[in-house]
């Protein structure tokens, strides 16, 4: 086991505190999901740091808003809006075909959590469509531009919802284990853990490299498919052992793996609270810390790139 | 496999343990019922018995395998039933059932089986309780009685699996639901799914030493202590639900025994049967899974899960046994 990467930060600094003194002047990036919740603060504090980002939204009204309001809050003009719908690989296609030149820095934030009932989009299960696969597809698509980078760096954001999950590959879609929205949602956070993995098996020699992460317990539009009686008494009970963090902490592990050169050369990791994070052998109660070993698992992320290439036609 | 490669018999639903066994003679071959004092078991090794060969209930109560093996020597007039004790989820227990064995043994029936346990439990290693009792006891009785098995020149090992495995396939990044919340019938299922697993890679390394083995979904049968961990009131609405045919006991046993005796099986293996004939591999997309339909999972019949499981449970045994 490799040292754990710590840094001078944690649970309460924000997105802006991690980029101080940081210049991202010349650098391109992509946040997914950037009309909402932590997408915006990680967008802002990369434009606050002097990148040209583009907001990859699914509400192109609604990504306009945050754009306006990003380039006014940080003096950065070069705030773009693209539309991008995660579950349609013509939408994703589109993007990767219209992006032209260098990229530096992918964001995979966006993100759909705890759908009520199983559907799937493109024959497979919504949850793993969405927040793996379609980033998946993403990621491949811009591959030509982030190796053109010569340093790019990938983050992928996960959830400690993780540890409820490993990727099944015998039933992905849950067509025989029965239906539960947050072993599904579980199950796409792993996904997004091993993808991290995939990347630095596949484009180190690119100068890839990738990270992911739990943001931390934020309010945002992710909890809009839950109970919200429900949510509120969870919360309650997490009040201690997994405080609430504002938008602009919940940003702050996203923008460190983004951009900070504290994690140059790091790469396949898991970090959560703006340092890296132990291996757990267990998920404990809820709040529980730490990574699963199934979703640092070499072979689990190239049995799941190949899965996912196959179910990407990529 | 399409359905044409799909082994059909004359049997079927109604179909008696005594009847798929009629006119077979099993004199001279010795044979082994786990969980042989109970529900399948007891008529599964009356049926074996009736034929003529020498049985073992292999049990964890000796007194109830006494009774049940004086009640067979009395209806089948078969005096060599014996009796050993075999507790699956305590390896020490099934070390001594092998080292106490000797001479060649023809037919394993790994038919013992605890279901659907309320609560997660842990084996002193660690492992889920019945992943530990349905396969990795199994596994390690077979694993030690392979010699003997493969001395009998043509032995055959039944895997008694469920439908159950529908419910799952084997897990292998979270077996022991150290992170998945645990739920029964997700835990079951897993077995099951296991010990179809298993008799695909037994087939696949043994067949070569005359060693083949099947997997069965014996039918859901009432009258066994397999429903003893269920809430009666759950049970009952099981029972009224409909979605269930049910089987007598003998009716049980015939699926198990079939895939034990039928000479249309000499051979043949890897396979898993219900209603006494091979069933065909489900698609679940098609089926309606709350409607208990038959059939196989593909995850059950893989070759590359039934290769990484027989390494997990090597390497499960080989450290309980350090």
């Amino acid at each position: 086991m490799p040292t754990l990467t710590s840094t001078p930060f944690g649970f309460h600094t924000t997105a802006a505190e991690v980029l101080d003194g940081v210049d991202l002047s010349g650098k391109r990036a992509v946040v997914t999901g950037a009309a909402s919740g932590i997408g915006i603060e990680t967008a802002r504090a990369l434009a606050g740091a002097g990148a040209a980002v583009t907001l990859a939204v699914r509400d192109s009204a609604k990504g306009r808003e945050v754009a306006a309001e990003i380039a006014k809050a940080t003096g950065n003009e070069r705030i773009d809006v693209g539309r991008l719908e995660l579950t349609d690989p013509s939408s994703i296609d589109a993007f990767t075909g219209t992006w032209s030149g260098p990229l530096h820095i992918l964001v995979n934030n966006a993100g759909v959590m705890a759908l009520p009932e199983r559907t799937l989009s493109n024959g497979q299960e919504t949850q793993f469509a969405t927040n793996h696969l379609g980033h998946f597809r993403l990621a491949v698509g811009l591959h030509d531009a982030l190796r053109a980078a010569e340093g790019a760096r990938i983050v992928a954001v996960s959830s400690s919802a993780h540890l409820r999950s490993p990727v099944v590959f015998d039933d992905l879609n849950y067509s025989f284990l029965q239906y539960d929205g947050w072993a599904a949602y579980g199950q796409s956070k792993t996904a997004n853990i091993l993808f991290a993995v995939g990347v630095g098996q596949r484009w180190a020699g690119d100068g890839i490299i990738a990270n992911s992460l739990m943001p931390g317990s934020i309010r945002t539009g992710l909890q809009r498919h839950i109970d919200q009686e429900w949510y509120e008494r969870v919360r309650d009970q997490l009040k201690d052992v997994m405080p609430v963090k504002s938008p602009e902490q919940g940003a702050a592990t996203s923008v460190l793996l983004a951009a900070s050169p504290l994690i140059d050369g790091i790469s396949g990791r898991y970090f959560e609270d703006v340092n890296e994070a132990e291996v757990v052998l267990e998920r404990g109660s809820l709040g529980t810390k730490g990574v699963a070993g199934y979703a640092l698992d070499p072979a689990n992320a190239e049995r799941l790139w190949d899965v996912s290439l196959e179910l990407t036609g990529s | 496999m399409t359905t044409a490669d799909l082994i059909t018999t004359q049997f079927g639903f109604d179909s008696t343990a005594a009847e798929v066994v009629e006119g077979i003679d099993l004199s001279g071959k010795r044979a082994i019922v786990t969980g042989g004092s109970s529900g399948i078991g007891i008529e599964t090794a009356r049926a074996v018995a009736g034929a003529g060969a020498d049985v073992t209930l292999a049990v964890r109560n000796i007194d109830a395998g006494k009774r049940t093996a004086a009640d067979i020597t009395t209806t089948t007039g078969n005096a060599a039933v014996h009796v050993g004790r075999l507790d699956l989820a305590d390896r020490a227990s099934v070390t001594g059932f092998v080292a106490s064995w000797t001479g060649p043994l023809h037919l394993l029936i790994n038919n013992a089986g605890v279901m659907a346990l309320p609560n997660l439990e842990l084996t002193v290693d660690g492992w889920e309780l019945q992943f530990a009792t349905n396969h990795l006891g199994h596994f390690a009785l077979a694993i030690g009685l392979h010699d003997a098995l493969a001395a009998a020149g043509d032995a055959r090992i039944v895997s008694v699996s469920s439908r159950g495995h529908l419910r799952s396939p084997v897990v292998f990044e979270d077996i022991s639901f150290a992170s998945r919340p645990y739920d029964p019938g997700l835990a079951y299922g897993q077995s099951k799914t296991a010990n179809v697993l298993f008799a695909v890679e037994a087939t696949r390394r043994w067949s070569g030493e005359g060693i083949t083995a099947n997997a069965v979904h014996p039918g859901a049968i009432l009258d066994t202590n397999l429903t003893r961990h269920y809430d009666p009131e759950v049970l009952e609405r099981v029972v009224n639900s409909g979605m269930y045919r049910f089987k007598t006991r003998e009716q049980g046993a015939s699926t198990s025994v079939l895939v034990a005796i039928s000479p249309q099986l000499e051979g043949i293996g890897g396979r898993y049967f219900e209603d006494c004939n091979e069933a065909p591999v489900l698609d679940p997309e098609v089926s309606d899974l709350s409607s208990s339909p038959d059939g196989v999972a593909s995850y059950a019949l893989d070759p590359g899960n039934a290769k990484r499981l027989w390494q997990v449970s090597l390497d499960a045994v080989a450290k309980s046994d350090a």
